[in-house]
């Protein structure tokens, strides 16, 4: 890898969070880590232990995230698909089911400070969630969305489109990072 | 999630972070105590 690149702004990416039932949105696969409005700062939790996830063995030296480990605020640069594929991942789950039965929810986020750019997303050690996205099914997550969406001060979309073209990566910049 | 291959490392500088320039003008000085005139 070449030198690191300064930016000033927030790279975006496409997410997935899990509602915790009282508004709060989680993040759906390692934790609990609850992200705060505003704001959020990452910490390793890269190994599993009896009692929840844990920090690598070895201190990162130049923190979270660690090219060398699975830690930092996640977010891709397109849109997760549905893959019915053998070698489907488990966030390859179909947009429009956003706060559907299995409780996710699909937004865009921001990432800052240290970033890892991978040819499929990044991985942030800060991240802020920036808008949301609620499909066509209205579930008994509707409401709850509408009031995380509330808590956290962003914007909650029906509009797929709508929530990409206002909020998404740009594309021109995306391009650039993973050239 | 799979981020694929790592291709670079940034660091993003939040715009929010760039504080404000402090005000350069100085405190106004204050009004002098009024003069009664005797009368």
């Amino acid at each position: 890898m070449a030198e690191v690149v300064p930016i000033v702004g927030s790279v975006r990416g496409f997410r997935w969070w899990r509602l915790s039932g009282s508004g709060e949105l989680l993040s759906p696969w390692r934790g609990p880590v609850c992200w705060r409005p505003g704001g959020n700062e990452a910490s390793c939790l890269a190994r599993r232990g009896m009692f929840g996830w844990k920090m690598a063995r070895a201190p990162h030296p130049l923190g979270c995230p660690a090219t060398g480990c699975e830690c930092g605020f996640y977010a891709l640069h397109s849109l997760p698909e549905m893959n019915d594929g053998l070698d489907r991942a488990i966030w390859d789950i179909d947009t429009a089911t956003s706060g559907g039965r299995h409780g996710l929810v699909l937004g865009v986020a921001a990432g800052y400070g240290r970033v890892l750019i991978g040819t499929e997303g990044w991985r942030a050690r800060f991240g802020k969630i920036l808008a949301l996205f609620a499909g066509p099914t209205v579930t008994s997550h509707t409401r709850e969305m509408g009031v995380a969406a509330a808590a956290y001060g962003v914007p909650l979309y029906r509009d797929l489109e709508a929530i990409v073209s206002e909020w998404g990566p740009d594309r021109a910049v995306v391009a650039d990072l993973t050239a | 999630m799979n981020i694929g291959r790592i291709v670079r490392e940034v660091e993003v500088l939040p715009d929010t972070e760039i504080e404000p320039l402090p005000m350069s003008e100085p405190a106004p000085e204050p009004l002098p105590e009024p003069v009664h005139a005797p009368v």
